[in-house]
C-alpha cells in the first residue's frame, strides 16, 4: 500500500469517490486501512472494544449524512497519506473519548492524567519515544558503510553507482547492501518495539504510518 | 524505499536536533581533503573505516560529500546516465 496518497492517481480518485459518497470507494477504502488502523489504535493502548468503537464511528462519518451532511472525508487535504490523516482522527477521538468519560465521573483535567492507563498526549509522546528509540537502535546496529550509503542515496540523491564508487563497489552489489540493510533496519525495529511493548503487533506498514503521523504532527 | 528511509532517517534526525541543539562544526582540514579523495573513489580503504565513522558521527558532513561527488559529474556528464537511486 502506498504511503502516499497524492502519488498514486488510482487512490486519489478512490478518495474522491468515497468524499461524493460512493459506497463501493468507501468500502475498499475500509477494507484496505481498517486493519492498520485498529492496530494503531490498539499500539496507543485501546482496548480491542475501544479501537473497534471508534472505527465504527469513523466509517460511520465517512458517508454523507441526511441534510447534507458532508462525508468526514471532506475534510482530507492530501497533504500526507490517507492512512496518517485517519489514525491522527481516530487516535485524537479516542483521547477525547476517554477524556470525556472521566470529566462525567468528576475529575478535571488535572485529575484525567493522573488516572492509570489514562491516554494522555504524553502517552502519545511515549509511543513516538519508544519509535524513535528502537528505530535508533536498529540504526546504531546497521555497519557504518549502510548508514552512510543509505543517506546518500535516498536523502541526498546520489544514484547507487556514484555511492558505490565511493567503496569501489559496482552498483548491483550496492543495490543488494542497501536492499539487506533496509530488511535489517525493518526486523530489528520490530523486534525491538515488541520486546519493549507485548501489546505491539504492529505490521512494517502500521509503524510507517505512525512516523508519518509523528511527522504531520511537527507541521 | 526512498521514502521509507526518508521517514524514517526524518523521525531519528528529529529527535536528535532536539536533544542536541548546537552550531555544527564544519570539517577540519584533512578531513575535507579526505572528503574529496573518498568522492573520487581514491581514498585507500584502510582510511575508509575511520572516514565512515566519522561521517555517521557528523551527518552534516554527509551533505558536504554528496556535493563533492555531484561537482564530478558536470566533469564526467556521461558517467552515470542509467545509474538506480
Amino acid at each position: 500500500m502506498s504511503l502516499q496518497n497524492s502519488s498514486n492517481p488510482a487512490g486519489g480518485e478512490q478518495v474522491r469517490k468515497a468524499q461524493e459518497g460512493d459506497p463501493q470507494a468507501l468500502a475498499a477504502l475500509r477494507e484496505q486501512h481498517h486493519s492498520q488502523l485498529f492496530n494503531i489504535l490498539r499500539a496507543r493502548g485501546a482496548s480491542q472494544t475501544e479501537a473497534g468503537d471508534i472505527l465504527a464511528d469513523l466509517w460511520s462519518d465517512c458517508v454523507p449524512g441526511a441534510g447534507n451532511q458532508p462525508s468526514l472525508l471532506t475534510k482530507f487535504g492530501g497533504r500526507f497519506s490517507l492512512l496518517s490523516w485517519l489514525a491522527r482522527v481516530a487516535s485524537n477521538r479516542w483521547i477525547d473519548q476517554k477524556r470525556r468519560g472521566a470529566r462525567q465521573a468528576g475529575l478535571d483535567d488535572s485529575d484525567i492524567q493522573a488516572l492509570p492507563g489514562s491516554p494522555t498526549p504524553l502517552e502519545d509522546d511515549q509511543l513516538s519515544k519508544m519509535l524513535r528509540e528502537c528505530l535508533q537502535s536498529a540504526f546504531d546496529r546497521c555497519p557504518g558503510e549502510a548508514l552512510l550509503l543509505l543517506r546518500l542515496v535516498y536523502l541526498h540523491d546520489l544514484t547507487q553507482r556514484e555511492a558505490g564508487h565511493l567503496f569501489g563497489w559496482s552498483e548491483s552489489k550496492t543495490s543488494r547492501f542497501l536492499s539487506l540493510a533496509m530488511r535489517q533496519i525493518r526486523k530489528r525495529t520490530l523486534q525491538g518495539l515488541k520486546q519493549r511493548d507485548e501489546r505491539f503487533e504492529l505490521t512494517w506498514e502500521d509503524l510507517l504510518g505512525l512516523c508519518e503521523d509523528d511527522k504531520s504532527t511537527l507541521l | 524505499m526512498q521514502n521509507e528511509f526518508t521517514l524514517l532517517a526524518g523521525l531519528v534526525d528529529r529527535a536528535e536536533a532536539e536533544v542536541e541543539g548546537r552550531t555544527l562544526p564544519e570539517p577540519p582540514a584533512p578531513v575535507k581533503l579526505k572528503l574529496q579523495h573518498f568522492a573520487c573513489g581514491t581514498l585507500p580503504p584502510a582510511e575508509q573505516a575511520g572516514l565512515v565513522g566519522l561521517l555517521n558521527q557528523n551527518r552534516h558532513w554527509i551533505g558536504l560529500l554528496a556535493q563533492e561527488v555531484k561537482a564530478r559529474r558536470l566533469q564526467n556528464p556521461a558517467g552515470d546516465g542509467n545509474s538506480t537511486r
